[in-house]
């Protein structure tokens, strides 16, 4: 499912990442990678805050609706 | 990349600090160097290079100190990133030195496998040990130094404990030769990396260029064009890469890395006990970031910060204590409380039962201390029962001392004309006109740089996100714009992190328009006659400046994102720091070269430009001293009323303020302080209406900021076109602005006039870009069908 309407606090998997490169590349360096580990912490309207690795990532709705997670 | 081995035969290292954002790099080199370089809890306070020395005379180590930028990983994104990978690679350094934030040890080892792909020495320092420990938690450093391959040194930088032994380690290591080595040269990366090795014989960094050449990195890309086909060939054998990444070798090495760093490295952390799923400050997050209640819970935090600074009945206890109160008390007590009341026909008093604000009192107090000093010495002429002035023997008129005055005019009371003047209605007024509001920017600054510190702000720009894109900007546009709440130079620079070129542009543009701290003293003087002439209340006022700012930045930036006819915003992605309670040090370290600046300029810019416009103002152009009405100002500005007419302040000494804030905004007032010896008797004397006030504020804050600031927008604008773009842009602006306000605050219908012509202009610049658009899509779909029929063509002939 994509990740705006994931489940807040339950960790899931990316499974894909559907951005242009350049923002994919992006989310790489800060730690977003496709089969990493990721929680959504937080949704407002699909801008959201997510926990990855320890850290706390903002996104804007734009980015996030392209990630799709799979939380089991 | 070249390498060019410093002078080291004074023993003089030269080091580069190197890692994430926020991971405490610039906390580090201000504990090393005993420098005071800014430090805020949010990603990208550091956006240029910054050169320090750490000494240590008992082990005789000096070590000259490079902090950059923070970054991800070596392939750039954003223009301050950049400067940190040309840095690092440069080989200007001897050594790097690698600081890793332990409480987020995986993402921060990322960089580092990046680094040791470098064939220089490197330190890794261990950051924020101590809160490890708090957390429960433990790394081995001494596997972790293994496995790496360079020394790892476990330090605090906050609380400046390891330091010795950190620069003791690096000292000892950046003589080393250290080889290059990839901890993804194991993975299924592992032939192509090696065959791309084969071509770069000449290359110095052959492991480095390899990877990044792998990876599809432009820079270096660029820099071996020639192998292109070559390199393009060699990843195309690369079945494995193909199947499970879909041929994207940039996935597949960051992949890799991240591979790498969890098989080899996860093992070292040791927990006592299982982490919190949501941690406090997940929990502050809730709130402070909540869909609805974010935005009104900021603009609350902005308002009582605003209270604290101006507000002249504090808590509003006005009104539990009775009127009054305070109608006669001591001059100390003066100090804390409003004295000021009005005696309606029965003897009833109101008013004189509030608390001055913290920020009202110190203001206060130097005001005190500016009447002990430069207390007007007011002398009058002796009449006799008829009126007649009295006479000496010598035919000059006698006089009397009404008022002692200050220590400054009793000390010239006997000096000649010019020099008492140029002294005491010259320097000291304009001086103490701007430093009486030094307290009041410092109380604000204080709160300003507290909820930085927490990382409150990081949060904001997040919540902020979402109204700035609507007007073309994104949320990383904000800490820029905040920061020019304090002052539009280093938030001008703090653009450097946005990634986007015409989002970055748009912002430095919209820059001053975000009140900075030394235009602040204009809005308080303002206000507080606004306030006595027509019982405006005085926080509102001010606050409604800022506002106005806010307002026209929207608008302006709504309108060039219209008449520009982009679509789409850069997307926002911004790692938030843990909360943390401000550090007193690095707080007070801020407030302290924030004052330090102002008292500075206020010795002398501001000294020495009062004595020109004191000049200015008593001369006319034959060079003799004579009445402020035929004085050389006068005449110039004189000239010029005619084009500030519409704008409700035509009026010489209005125009002579404004172009003098040209030099540094706090002229403004001290030029006021040189004009009229104060800004009530300026307003009152030139018979400018409340609406034409209001105006002259509003232009004052809109119009071509400061030189300093025109300076770092035309280095980060980049060319001199673009600069006068800019500046002529600033002055339209600003015209237009408070003649707008002038209009509709006399004739209040004219708003509706406004109103049509700004509809107006969006509704036309919309229709125009829809048939833009139609052309636009016509020619590519002209385009798409010429090509098809190229194609069948070609094919026909086949």
């Amino acid at each position: 499912m994509r990740l705006i309407i994931a489940p807040i606090g339950k960790q899931g998997k990316v499974v894909k990442i559907d951005t242009d490169e350049k923002t994919k590349n992006r989310l790489q360096n800060i730690g977003i990678i496709e089969g990493g580990n990721i929680t959504l912490m937080q949704s407002n309207f699909g801008d959201v805050i997510v926990k990855v690795r320890d850290c706390r990532i903002a996104m804007n709705k734009d980015v996030a609706s392209k990630i799709t997670v799979e939380v089991d | 990349m070249g390498k060019k081995k410093r002078n080291s035969a004074k023993g003089e290292i030269k080091i580069a600090l190197a890692g994430n954002p926020n991971c405490g790099k610039t906390t580090l080199f201000n504990a090393l160097t005993g420098a005071t370089a800014h430090v805020g809890n949010w990603t990208g306070v550091t956006v240029e290079k910054l050169e320090g020395t750490y000494r240590d005379r008992k082990a005789d180590i000096k070590i000259d100190i490079v902090d950059l930028p923070g970054i991800y990983s070596l392939s750039p994104y954003s223009p301050e990133e950049i400067i940190s990978r040309d840095y690092v690679l440069s080989g200007d350094a001897d050594l790097i030195l690698n600081i890793v934030d332990a409480t987020n040890l995986e993402r921060n080892l990322y960089l580092t496998t990046q680094l040791l792909e470098i064939g220089m020495p490197i330190v890794v320092a261990l950051n924020m040990a101590d809160c490890l420990k708090s957390n429960g938690e433990t790394i081995d450093v001494k596997a972790l130094s293994e496995r790496l391959g360079v020394p790892v040194v476990s330090i605090s930088a906050l609380k400046q404990s390891g330091i010795k032994e950190l620069m003791q380690t690096v000292k000892d290591t950046y003589k080393t030769q250290r080889k290059a080595i990839s901890l993804i040269s194991d993975t299924l990366l592992k032939d192509s990396i090696e065959r791309v090795a084969t071509l770069l014989e000449d290359s110095k960094e052959r492991l480095f260029d390899s990877v990044k050449l792998v990876e599809g990195d432009k820079i270096v890309s660029k820099k071996y064009a020639a192998f292109e086909e070559q390199i393009k060939a060699i990843k195309e054998d690369n079945q494995e890469v193909k199947e499970k990444y879909g041929g994207n070798f940039e996935s597949c090495v960051a992949d890799c890395r991240y591979r790498v760093i969890n098989e080899k490295f996860s093992d070292l952390i040791t927990r006592e006990k299982e982490k919190p799923k949501v941690t406090p400050s997940d929990k502050a997050d809730k709130v402070l970031t909540h869909r609805f209640w974010g935005i009104p819970i900021f603009l609350v935090i902005m308002l009582a910060i605003f209270h604290i600074t101006f507000s002249s009945n504090f808590l509003y206890l006005s009104v539990v204590i009775p009127d009054g109160s305070f109608a006669d008390v001591d001059p100390i007590s003066e100090l804390f409380v409003d004295t000021e009341y009005e005696e309606d026909e029965e003897g009833n008093i109101s008013g004189a039962n509030a608390l001055k604000s913290p920020g009202v009192f110190l203001q206060g107090l130097v005001e005190a201390l500016a009447d002990v000093v430069n207390g007007e010495r007011v002398v009058e002429e002796v009449l006799d029962e008829n009126g007649e002035v009295v006479l000496d023997e010598n035919g000059n008129a006698v006089v009397e001392v009404v008022e002692e005055g200050g220590w400054i005019p009793q000390l010239l009371a006997n000096a000649p004309d010019w020099a008492y003047g140029v002294v005491c209605d010259g320097i000291l007024a304009g001086v103490f006109g701007v430093l009486s509001f030094v307290p009041q920017i410092m109380v604000l600054f204080l709160f300003l740089t507290i909820l930085e510190d927490t990382g409150y702000m990081a949060r904001v720009a997040f919540i902020m996100d979402r109204a700035f894109r609507r007007i073309g900007l994104s949320g990383k546009s904000f800490m820029p714009l905040l920061m020019c709440f304090g002052c539009a130079v280093p938030g001008i620079m703090a653009t450097r992190t946005i990634e986007n070129d015409r989002e970055r542009k748009s912002t430095i543009m919209l820059a001053p328009f975000f009140s900075c701290g030394a235009k602040s003293p204009i809005w308080y003087a303002f206000a507080a006659v606004l306030a006595s002439t027509v019982g405006w209340n005085e926080e509102l006022t001010v606050f409604s400046v800022y506002l106005v700012g806010i307002l026209v930045a929207m608008l302006v930036a709504l309108l060039l994102k219209k008449i520009s006819g982009q679509k789409g915003v850069t997307p926002f992605i911004m790692e938030l720091p843990t909360y943390h309670t401000p550090q007193l040090k690095s707080v007070s370290v801020h407030i302290w070269q924030k004052l330090k600046h102002f008292v500075f300029r206020a010795g002398t810019v501001i000294a020495a430009s009062t004595v020109i416009i004191w000049y200015l103002l008593n001369f006319n152009f034959t060079f003799n001293m004579v009445e402020e009405s035929q004085s050389i100002l006068a005449t110039v500005g004189g000239w010029f009323e005619w084009l500030f007419k519409p704008l409700g302040f035509g009026n010489w000494k209005f125009i002579v303020a404004s172009v003098t804030g040209l030099i540094a905004k706090e002229e403004v007032i001290s030029s006021i302080e040189v004009l009229s010896g104060s800004v009530a008797e300026f307003v009152t004397e030139s018979g400018v209406s409340t609406a034409g006030v209001f105006a002259f504020m509003s232009f004052n804050l809109l119009t071509v900021p400061c030189m300093a600031a025109v300076g770092a927008a035309a280095s980060e604008l980049g060319s001199r076109k673009r600069t006068w773009l800019a500046i002529l842009f600033w002055i339209l602006t600003s015209y237009v602005v408070a003649m707008v306000i002038y209009l509709v605050g006399e004739y209040w219908w004219t708003a509706f006039i406004f109103a049509a012509i700004i509809a107006g202009i969006f509704t036309a610049s919309h229709f125009i870009h829809k048939k833009k658009e139609a052309i636009a899509v016509a020619k590519a779909a002209a385009v798409a069908v010429a090509a098809t029929v190229d194609d069948e063509s070609v094919v026909d002939e086949k």
